[in-house]
């Protein structure tokens, strides 16, 4: 049932509180192994967690905290107003599909087991697409790939010939990244006026990171195709991106970001390459709540709780697989992002 | 049994064994050079050893270190799919090689894995680093491989040197002062044989 955006934005506010905050979070982390860490969740609004304790034991709670946040998701989405809400479900579900379309074209490339592919999706249903079925069953990737041509996907039939040409996936991949980033960003043209600031801020920011990534994985290559590889461009252009595959070093590519990016590309220098992603998830944490606080009453605080959510199931995600590895709570608290509270 | 029993105590069996002599003691001092040469190569390849293993220890670390942080980052789904992407196995080419005579495996690479292309920037440097890993290891156990073959080779080679100096060349020492007593002793009584003799024939006259 579709209902005000002021009863949405009400309810939201109340489910706020739900989420874990920053003592939460450091009591989750400080657990000494996965039992604890388990018993610890349990006294948390996530409750009794159930998990198959076997050696696939992290995977399984991924899927549960997956769960988890489409749930949240999906109660949000369905009394949201149908404008929004239909944005929201494009925003989450059809990454989600994304996801979902990387790991099976990946299962295809390597002629994974079909089971091997189930197992590996976000258990959400399909999106944009009827059913994952007929590709998973496809007998090649050329087969999955055909299968998707007349579906908002068909941009990944065309890329079919660079996959040949390279014999590598990254073509199609960056095919569905593009493809992920037009439509979100086309539905929050819909939105009202005032709301499009922060659907354009984080759509744009997370293909410009997305691109930044990539220039950098691609540095010192010589004569890249640049309109080839990054189909869509925001605030990093082309000539930002041939700086980064040129620079001499990681360290002098990203001296030569303008902020924000600098600042997420900064552990790079370091070395620390995973840290970006954290950084990644800080930055549209701060996007949001800066967002949220120039208007607690309205759509920003909708989009920040999910947000939040997703950023907590990453969190989340990342603990109980460092938990299952024995690793210290230093280690862990490296990359987590600090949460709302 | 003595070194003696059985032997021959002729002329002919005596220049034998003194030109088989000779030939053991130049055998002897060629697998002492062997055995001086090894302990060498022995001692410097187990400094070499030390330090590189306590340089993959710390490599391992940092590798370890990159793929905990991966995994952290991307959660360990994303990180399997990722990985599955990539086709082109670690291909391996092992080959005999030999130093001194110490025949040992020799590991080349023949294919690398193409970890760049399929993978988040993230996973792939930490697949670059252990990767580094991988090839540090082999050329480690190859290393090793050589190091205890050497080694075994020292052991045997110091063996036979032992063999030779102690018990080989005494032995045959032995069996020519055997053979020289024997010989004197022999030509000895010959000539007192043929001093009686000549003694006899004169009295008779």
């Amino acid at each position: 049932m579709k209902l005000g955006i002021d009863y949405v934005v009400l309810r939201t506010h109340a489910r706020i509180s739900d989420l874990l905050d920053k003592d939460q979070m450091r009591v989750l982390t400080d657990a000494p192994n996965i039992t604890e860490f388990l018993a610890r969740l349990r006294e948390t609004p996530y409750g009794e967690v159930e998990a198959k304790m076997d050696d696939k034991l992290a995977l399984n709670l991924e899927k549960v905290f997956i769960q988890k946040f489409i749930e949240r998701i999906e109660s949000i989405v369905a009394i949201t107003p149908t404008k929004m809400g239909d944005f929201l479900r494009a925003y989450f579900h059809l990454r989600f599909e994304v996801v979902n379309l990387k790991r099976i074209i990946r299962g295809k490339f390597t002629e994974s087991t079909e089971e091997q592919i189930r197992e590996s999706l976000v258990p959400i249903a399909p999106y944009l697409i009827d059913s994952y079925d007929p590709l998973i069953q496809a007998g090649s990737l050329e087969d999955a790939v055909a299968k998707l041509k007349g579906t908002p996907y068909d941009e990944l039939y065309k890329k079919l010939d660079l996959y040949k040409e390279y014999d590598a996936l990254w073509p199609l991949e960056l095919a569905l990244n593009h493809i992920y980033a037009s439509k979100t960003l086309s539905l929050g043209k819909g939105l009202p006026r005032k709301n499009q600031h922060i659907v354009d801020s984080l759509a744009k920011f997370e293909t410009d990171v997305e691109n930044i990534l990539v220039a950098l994985k691609r540095r010192g290559a010589k004569d890249v195709d640049l309109e080839e590889i990054f189909p869509v461009t925001y605030y990093v252009g082309f000539s930002d991106l041939q700086n980064i595959i040129d620079a001499e070093s990681m360290g002098k590519a990203v001296d030569g970001l303008k902020k924000p990016y600098r600042g997420v590309m900064e552990p790079i220098k370091t070395g620390d390459i995973a840290l970006v992603r954290a950084m990644v998830r800080k930055g549209k944490y701060e996007t949001v709540s800066k967002a949220r606080a120039g208007d607690e009453y309205g759509f920003n605080v909708i989009l920040a709780f999910l947000v939040y959510s997703e950023i907590e199931k990453d969190n989340l995600v990342g603990l109980a697989w460092g938990e299952v590895q024995g690793l210290g709570s230093e280690e862990l608290m490296k990359y987590i992002v600090i949460p709302w509270g | 049994m003595s070194a003696t029993s059985g032997v021959r105590p002729t002329k002919g069996y005596l220049m034998e064994t003194k030109t088989r002599i000779q030939v053991v003691e130049r055998g002897t001092e060629f697998l002492k050079l062997k055995r001086d040469q090894l302990a060498k190569q022995l001692t410097e390849s187990l400094d070499v050893l030390r330090g590189r293993r306590s340089l993959l220890l710390k490599n391992l670390h940092e590798a370890y270190s990159a793929l905990t942080a991966a995994y952290l980052s991307l959660g360990p789904t994303e990180v399997q799919s990722q990985v599955r992407a990539i086709r082109k196995p670690l291909t391996l080419e092992v080959l005999p090689r030999s130093v001194m005579g110490v025949v040992y495996p020799s590991v080349r690479i023949k294919d690398k894995p193409e970890i760049a292309a399929e993978l988040d920037i993230t996973l792939a440097y930490a697949a670059q680093q252990v990767f580094e890993i991988i090839e540090e290891l082999i050329h480690l156990a190859e290393f090793e491989e050589r190091v205890e073959r050497i080694a075994q080779e020292l052991g045997t080679t110091n063996r036979k040197v032992n063999a030779l100096e102690n018990f080989v060349i005494p032995d045959m020492k032995a069996v020519i002062k055997f053979i020289e007593d024997k010989l004197d002793e022999e030509s000895m009584e010959e000539l007192v044989r043929t001093k009686l003799i000549g003694g006899a024939k004169s009295s008779r006259r």
